[in-house]
């Protein structure tokens, strides 16, 4: 929890069995400026706390740099951890090493997206399939034979006899993001984390992928964290959304209430930046706030968000607001809802 | 002054490749008036950043059929020579802002320089006026005049997008091209980029030609909407009936494909994939995505049908006796 959030510590009903607990999760970067200078630390994810039930699918939204992807990484430990906790069906998995760090890859997922940077250009999709279950010493030759079949069959690249001896250029966009997420399930993780895995796809195919994914998600019981900066694709295929600023975790709740009554004045003007086609838009102005997301190396006092906030007050500019949990399951981190 | 700034009218864009000739941009014609926004939609290989590059002939060494009329301001610029048009009419009459704009600013060169240079190389305005301007424009689209000094890379995003959109505005267009102007660009900087364009729009009347694929945002902009699909623009309707009533079948398959964040509708998406330029379909380009492919349809190319005055569709189902 964050420093000055004790007075409001929040409890979050989950709707199933517990999967993740995050507890107070940073990562910092030390940025070296040449041999004598003092490294400066780059705060890309700071006191981030949150949970997420077995089989639950939640959106993770932010401006590019607001280290949304830099909490993705750290949760499946591509990352070390520069402090807080993270727990794993019951496990803290925070500082596990070797046998037991393999035990967690093996239960966890990453879609990338770039999938044409995420394939080594030199294998067939056979082969780039089979590789996680050589390192994880999973079945026999025939076995994995099977399997890769199968999971090209799940992510519907059939005939798979076509696909499975093709290399990576000899398929499209959107049918490499269907290798890549059948790689990224072939080991049959249950928490999964596709860090934008459409936005290099076309946007009549995106959606396709975005609807295999949730499919197999939900089919799969996997729980999943859907990174992305496009908050208009997020209510159709998660069941809540976070929204992150300048690494700070500063709304969660469930995707329509979030939509329909964002709190965070940062969220409002999130939602409010984005259109709907209706021909009215063409007439009117968008009312939003100037300027960009701050430097993460020195980022402003108290809430990050207060230089360009319409309602900030003396209290922003000091202290970093608490998380306040205002209904069941939705919490936001801002002054403006804090009590007393 | 007419009241149309451009008029386009069978405009061909072919490239030549080792594998066949890949028809871009096939006999795609239309009007824009002054003070207008053309919103060209469509998925990426369907030729709208070629008809960008063939109205300001910005065109690549490989071009093997570039033909057609292009009417502006009263004057076909396509019988003007490379060289006439590049003196008269690229940058002071018709400009552009390019994809991924925030690199297409010279990274060692100063941001005002840039700006100024439409000035100094298409209007052979001196150095130190042209600068001058430049400064005047950069304060215009809403950044501090000072970064005229700077270096690109010390502008942020959404501050390098301004002063590439002040760098086509500076010689007075009046039609800009507008190619996926704030696709590298965060929400909450792109709403304010729609904001300064719309701004410049009704102040200037200028005609802007808005190229994207995000349907949502071409409402943004768009007086006017056209589809393209496989280098033919099959459809071509005001904003309002546009949004609300599409008429192809693949515009309506595109509306489907629309994420919306306030309303409650289903996701749709359109199976398959656009089809080779080099070979494509007989017939109608998109039968074979198409749910309502008919015999004729398989056959030969549908006749452009004006369904409502204004509203042009490129479809064999809307054809008469057809």
């Amino acid at each position: 929890m964050s420093s000055s959030a004790g007075s409001t510590r929040r409890v979050v009903e989950m709707a199933g069995e517990l999967l993740l607990r995050v507890e107070n999760l940073s990562k910092w970067f030390e940025i070296r400026r040449g041999l004598l200078a003092q490294p400066l630390t780059l705060r890309a994810v700071d006191g981030v706390s949150f949970q997420l039930a077995k089989g639950e699918a939640i959106s993770l939204v932010g401006e590019s740099g607001s280290g949304k992807t830099t909490l993705g990484k750290t949760l499946l430990r591509l990352y070390e951890p520069t402090s807080g906790r993270i727990e794993f069906k019951g496990r803290d998995v925070t500082k596990l090493e070797d046998e037991d760090l393999l035990w967690y890859k093996r239960e966890t997922g990453l879609v990338q997206q770039d999938p044409y940077g995420a394939m080594p250009s030199f294998m067939t999709i056979y082969r780039i399939l089979e590789e996680p279950l050589i390192i994880h010493k999973v079945g026999t030759k025939e076995e994995r034979s099977e399997r890769i079949f199968k999971a090209l069959e799940e992510v519907r690249l059939t005939p798979v006899e076509d696909f499975a001896f093709k290399y990576p250029h000899m398929l499209s966009g959107g049918q490499l993001q269907r290798v890549a997420i059948a790689r990224a399930l072939i080991l049959r993780p249950s928490f999964v984390v596709a860090d934008e895995p459409v936005s290099m796809l076309d946007a009549s195919v995106r959606v396709e992928i975005l609807t295999l994914m949730r499919e197999l998600q939900e089919k799969m019981g996997i729980s999943f964290v859907y990174i992305t900066h496009d908050l208009s694709t997020t209510r159709y295929f998660s069941e809540r959304i976070f929204i992150m600023y300048a690494g700070h975790l500063i709304e969660q709740a469930p995707s329509k209430e979030l939509v329909r009554e964002p709190l965070h004045p940062y969220s409002q003007a999130l939602i409010n930046a984005i259109p709907d086609p209706d021909p009215e838009n063409r007439k009117r102005l968008r009312k939003v706030p100037p300027g960009e997301p701050p430097s993460l190396i020195n980022p402003p006092l108290g809430c990050r968000f207060h230089p360009r906030c319409p309602y900030a007050m003396d209290v922003c500019r000091k202290q970093e607001p608490p998380e306040v949990e205002v209904r069941s399951g939705h919490v936001v981190k801002c002054w403006l809802y804090a009590k007393g | 002054m007419s009241l149309v700034a451009l008029s386009v009218r069978g405009l061909r864009l072919y490239y030549g490749t080792r594998k066949g000739v890949v028809k871009a941009v096939d006999n795609v014609s239309f009007d824009l008036k002054r003070g207008e926004t053309l919103a060209v939609v469509g998925e990426s290989g369907c030729g709208k950043s070629s008809l960008a590059r063939a109205l300001i002939r910005l065109l690549p060494r490989n071009v093997h059929t570039y033909e057609g009329q292009v009417i502006l301001d009263g004057q076909d610029v396509m019988k003007l020579s490379d060289e006439e048009f590049r003196r008269s009419i690229q940058w002071t009459k018709i400009s552009m802002v390019f994809q991924g704009a925030q690199n297409s600013l010279n990274p060692v060169l100063k941001v005002g320089f840039q700006i100024a240079e439409p000035l100094m190389i298409h209007k052979g305005m001196p150095k130190e006026e042209a600068l001058a301007e430049a400064r005047k424009y950069l304060r215009m689209v809403g950044v501090h005049e000072s970064f005229a000094d700077r270096y690109p890379f010390e502008l942020s995003g959404g501050m390098k997008q301004r002063a590439v959109i002040a760098m086509a505005l500076i010689a007075r267009p009046q039609v800009v091209i507008l190619d996926e102007p704030t696709s590298a660009l965060d929400v909450i900087t792109q709403a304010n980029i729609m904001n300064l364009l719309k701004t410049i729009k009704g102040e200037w009347g200028l005609s802007y030609i808005f190229i994207t694929h995000d349907i949502a945002l071409t409402s943004e902009l768009a007086d006017k909407v056209a589809v393209m699909y496989a280098g033919h623009m099959v459809e071509l309707a005001d904003a309002d009936e546009f949004y609300t009533n599409p008429q192809h079948p693949y515009a309506q398959k595109l509306m489907a494909s629309v994420p919306s964040l306030r309303a409650d509708k289903k996701l749709e998406f359109i199976p398959g994939a656009p089809p080779s330029l080099i070979n494509p379909p007989l017939g109608c380009r998109f039968h074979p995505r198409c749910p309502y492919a008919m015999d004729v349809c398989r056959k030969q190319e549908p006749p452009e049908v004006e369904v409502r005055s204004g509203h042009v569709v490129k479809c064999w189902l809307y054809a008469k006796g057809g």
